[in-house]
């Protein structure tokens, strides 16, 4: 600003600008937020400030379940998204032809939405879903069959626990694998390729060359993608709803929902606000050490 | 006996584009070989296909008589300064400079010895611990040159390494490289646009254009004597003079003349005989 | 190595992956067309068919043509009776093929004359399912308007504040601009979901419930602080000294704006926009706990899956929710990268 400072009036001022969305939050995020806050920590019967709906939250039947399950999924599954996606995005990493509609082709699972896909692998899963129909049709079945992998067309969604988590990490990475290969593709086409070569001159070979020149050099762009992907992974619930129904695989968010839309009544609510805020906190929690690590993986790379 | 033969050599891309024609050079234990030309002459490909960071697209590389061109670019025993320097920026300055060794499994006391060497010779000393974000451009172009030293190359490779560097640093750069060059006594190719880097620094000077070699010779050669018309066009600085002249005899006299000066020819009678000869009544360009 | 082979192979990977993520999406896309009594057909065709293999045969006896249809195994399948008016109302509820009762007696009259079996290519009507996707599944209709109504709202919201905050985060000197950035960049990670419930709540205060403004409202949370993100670094990357040559040469502010600064960062805001668009169109939770009755086109499919019998409905309904979002996505390839980038 200059020295001078000349009166402005406000309505010219940048204040204006920023005013609509502090508004904004202060009215549509603050409030749902400090009621959350103030629900949880609030008696049932409109009593004074109290634990126990933490408690309530803690030893709810299917909490540590839930607990488990979401963390195995959102954990594992960026370790494997990221883990393909990397190496994708190496083989991939060149103009060729087709290579824009290649990515195009890509980026279609993620474009759509949740509930398409819940109905894309619902029917896909059933004992005469199109999974099992594939393959028959390629022939895959008999092999499977002969080799004793499988026996007669088997029934996909017949799984439960651990089990079943994974199955939902193998449909979430068809949906996510192309838009994190995406983003890890462009800090690699970002990065000047002469690091690379003078790594390759200096004695390294491909592999050490990724491990020590390339990730380190791409990682604010990895993680933020990992972190956006870990968010979501958190918050994991339709796809599990729709495959396996409500309360079998219980999901930190699902138990949201599930509370929400079948139960009335002040004790369910309670849980469902309770569930709502532990989830805001993990949540607030893995982006703050996501974006303390960024900031750490920015020093130094120009 | 040559050290290094480029035999040959020739680079095409997408089956089309001609980058390198045909490139056939000696070079000999020892030499600082300047690689000169305008933009886009093949001088950089053909110093990638050296160290292997191109295929080649037909021809040979042999250092010490053994054929290269199917070795990784760590096993060719090079060396090489990038344009852009490409210090690694998420490592110290000493790590860069002691990666290679790493890599080489060398013990810590080795690395360190020679790190703290090549660092004195390169000046850069205070900066081992700093990032590369944390120094000018001199600077990190200091660090490149340091790590190139310390592996201790058969042959350097150096693509316009101070191109990117202010007119004064650049100037005193060119001795330091020189100079090392000389302490270590390894063989050195230059690449460049810079006629003046090529005259001061070279022993001998590959003249190229659009992929192929117009001339090769010491400096003054290339300056003196000039092969053609190209290089006596992009050599010297300001840019010689050029005169359309018409060869006549007249009494004796060999005249070189157009419509604004006559020149006679007085020296010696080689030199008279071939005008005669060859370009009597004929233009010819002065 | 030989090159030639190399590449073949590159091309064959290329190939096999993208085929591997389109697989799903293209069974979705065969189901859409898909006929009730396919339905049950195993192995399910990759490719849709278009067409039935039929036979007709009048039965005196019993007054009646008896129906059957080729199936799987190669056999014709004795499926019903009845006259040329029920027929025509089985063939359209269960093979997609459209007939007038006159027209079908036209077809099949000479087996009742000749006693002879009549074969027949019975052709279906292609896009059947999705017209009648909006009748099976009730307010349908109305759940599509609601879905464009709530992204239109939630794009006017994102721009219209995220787009002036982004705008003085990347021109003007604030007091706690840094303050404010960070908090743009923290809720544009913000779990809706998670504050849905408290958000119900409020919303019914505010007389917003079940009504696609207080969805919007919710959907805006994360997309406006996401479309300050995206603006400030677009204006950050417009040269002010464009800006300042034009205020040289005589425009005023406003002209300014209109005339350089817009045309510049106009494909940021097209990818806001975008962004915003696919968060209101293609959720489902928050939509599942912010309203009643006035569902958008993913809740109303979410609530459709379970009947096994009218699948083919859902994947029509299906294609339609991915259509704009995968139209969106076509349009928005170059600026994904810019997001993370």
């Amino acid at each position: 600003m200059n020295s001078t400072k000349t009166k402005k009036p406000f309505f010219k001022s940048p204040y204006l600008l920023v005013l609509p969305a502090l508004l904004f939050y202060s009215i549509f995020w603050a409030y749902p937020v400090f009621t959350a806050i103030r629900e949880v920590f609030t008696a049932i019967d409109g009593g004074g400030f109290t634990l126990d709906n933490v408690f309530a939250l803690f030893h709810d039947k299917k909490f540590e379940a839930a607990v488990t399950n979401t963390l195995v999924f959102a954990l594992v599954s960026i370790s494997l998204q990221f883990v393909l996606a990397l190496a994708l995005a190496l083989i991939i990493n060149r103009n060729f032809k087709g290579s824009s509609i290649f990515l195009f082709v890509m980026m279609i699972p993620m474009a759509i939405p949740i509930s398409a896909v819940g109905v894309i692998w619902n029917t896909g899963l059933t004992q005469y879903g199109w999974l099992n129909s594939f393959l028959d049709i390629t022939g895959l079945q008999a092999i499977l069959e002969w080799l004793g992998i499988l026996d007669g067309l088997h029934l996909w969604t017949d799984v439960s626990g651990m089990n079943a988590v994974m199955f939902l990490i193998l449909i979430d990475t068809w949906t996510v694998l192309p838009s994190v290969m995406i983003i890890i593709l462009a800090g690699l086409q970002n990065l000047n390729k002469e690091y690379s070569e003078a790594a390759l001159v200096f004695g390294a070979n491909r592999f050490q060359t990724v491990k020590d020149i390339v990730i380190p050099i791409i990682k604010p762009t990895i993680i933020t993608a990992l972190l956006l992907r870990i968010i979501s992974g958190v918050q994991v619930w339709l796809i599990s709803v729709m495959i396996f129904d409500f309360d079998k695989v219980p999901f930190l968010v699902e138990r949201i929902v599930y509370y929400t839309k079948f139960y009335y009544g002040e004790e369910a609510y309670k849980l469902s606000v309770s569930y709502s805020l532990f989830v805001v906190l993990i949540v607030m929690g893995i982006a703050y050490l996501f974006l303390r690590a960024n900031r750490k993986a920015e020093r130094g790379v120009v | 006996m040559s050290y290094i033969k480029l035999d040959n050599l020739k680079k095409v891309y997408n089956k089309t584009i001609e980058a390198v024609k045909k490139f056939d050079l000696e070079i000999y234990k020892g030499e600082f070989i300047v690689f000169l030309g305008p933009s886009g002459c093949g001088k950089s490909t053909t110093m990638r296909m050296i160290a292997g960071l191109e295929s080649v697209t037909e021809g040979d590389i042999l250092i010490d008589g053994k054929s290269i061109i199917n070795l990784q670019p760590k096993d060719r025993g090079i060396s090489m300064i990038f344009q852009s320097y490409a210090v690694w920026p998420h490592m110290t300055v000493y790590d860069n400079v002691a990666y290679a060794l790493k890599l080489r499994k060398k013990s810590k006391k080795e690395i360190d010895k020679v790190v703290q060497e090549v660092a004195v010779v390169c000046d850069i000393v205070q900066y081992l611990d700093r990032y590369p974000s944390q120094l000018s451009g001199g600077q990190r172009q200091r660090v490149a040159v340091a790590r190139a030293i310390a592996v201790k190359p058969k042959l350097f490779l150096m693509d316009e390494p101070l191109s990117n560097l202010d007119a004064k640093l650049r100037v005193s750069m060119r001795t330091d490289l020189k100079r090392i060059h000389q302490d270590l006594n390894s063989t050195s190719i230059f690449v460049t646009h810079d006629q003046s880097e090529a005259l001061s620094l070279a022993d001998r000077i590959v003249l190229m254009n659009n992929g192929v070699i117009e001339q090769i010779g010491t400096p003054n050669e290339i300056y003196h004597e000039p092969d053609k018309m190209f290089v006596a066009q992009f050599i010297g600085s300001p840019p010689s003079n050029f005169f359309t002249v018409k060869v006549a005899k007249k009494d004796d006299k060999v005249l070189l003349s157009n419509d604004d000066f006559s020149f006679e020819v007085k020296q010696k009678q080689k030199i008279q005989k071939v005008l005669l000869k060859d370009d009597l009544n004929k233009e010819i360009i002065l | 190595m030989n090159k030639g082979a190399n590449k073949a192979l590159f091309y064959m990977f290329i190939t096999f992956l993208g085929f591997v993520f389109l697989i799903p999406l293209i069974y979705l896309t065969t189901t859409s067309f898909t006929s009730r009594i396919e339905l049950t057909d195993f192995p399910k065709p990759i490719i849709p068919k278009f067409y039935h293999d039929v036979e007709f045969q009048w039965d005196n006896d019993n007054n009646r043509y008896n129906f059957s249809r080729l199936n799987n195994d190669g056999e014709y399948e004795l499926l019903i009776w009845g006259d040329s008016e029920g027929l025509s109302k089985y063939l359209e509820e269960k093979l997609n093929v459209v007939m007038t009762p006159d027209e079908l007696e036209d077809e099949i009259r000479i087996s009742k004359e000749t006693g002879d079996v009549v074969h027949l290519k019975l052709y279906k009507t292609v896009f059947l399912n999705y017209t009648k996707f909006f009748d099976v599944f009730s307010g349908a209709g109305n759940a599509f308007k609601n879905s464009v109504k709530v992204a239109i709202y939630t794009i006017i919201l994102s721009l219209s504040v995220g787009g002036s905050l982004g705008y003085a985060l990347a021109r003007s000197e604030i007091k706690g601009k840094e303050a404010i950035g960070i908090g743009a960049l923290v809720v544009r990670m913000f779990p809706t979901i998670a504050i849905s419930v408290s958000a119900a709540v409020m919303l019914i205060n505010f007389g917003l419930f079940d009504s696609m403004i207080g969805l919007a409202v919710v959907y805006s949370i994360p997309n406006i602080g996401l479309t300050a993100w995206i603006t400030k670094g677009i204006f950050m990357g417009v040269n002010k000294e464009l800006e300042e040559a034009s205020l040289v040469f005589g425009a005023t502010k406003l002209q300014t704006f209109k005339k350089i600064t817009l045309p510049l960062v106009l494909p940021a805001f097209a990818a806001s926009s975008m962004y915003a668009f696919i968060t209101a169109w293609n959720d489902t939770g928050v939509a599942l706990l912010l309203t009643n009755r006035n569902q958008t086109l993913a809740l109303l499919l979410y609530n459709s899956i379970g009947g096994t019998s009218s699948i083919h409905y859902a994947a029509a309904g299906s294609v339609l929710l991915i259509t704009p979002a995968v139209i969106f996505t076509f349009f928005l390839r170059k600026y994904i990268n810019k997001l993370w980038g």
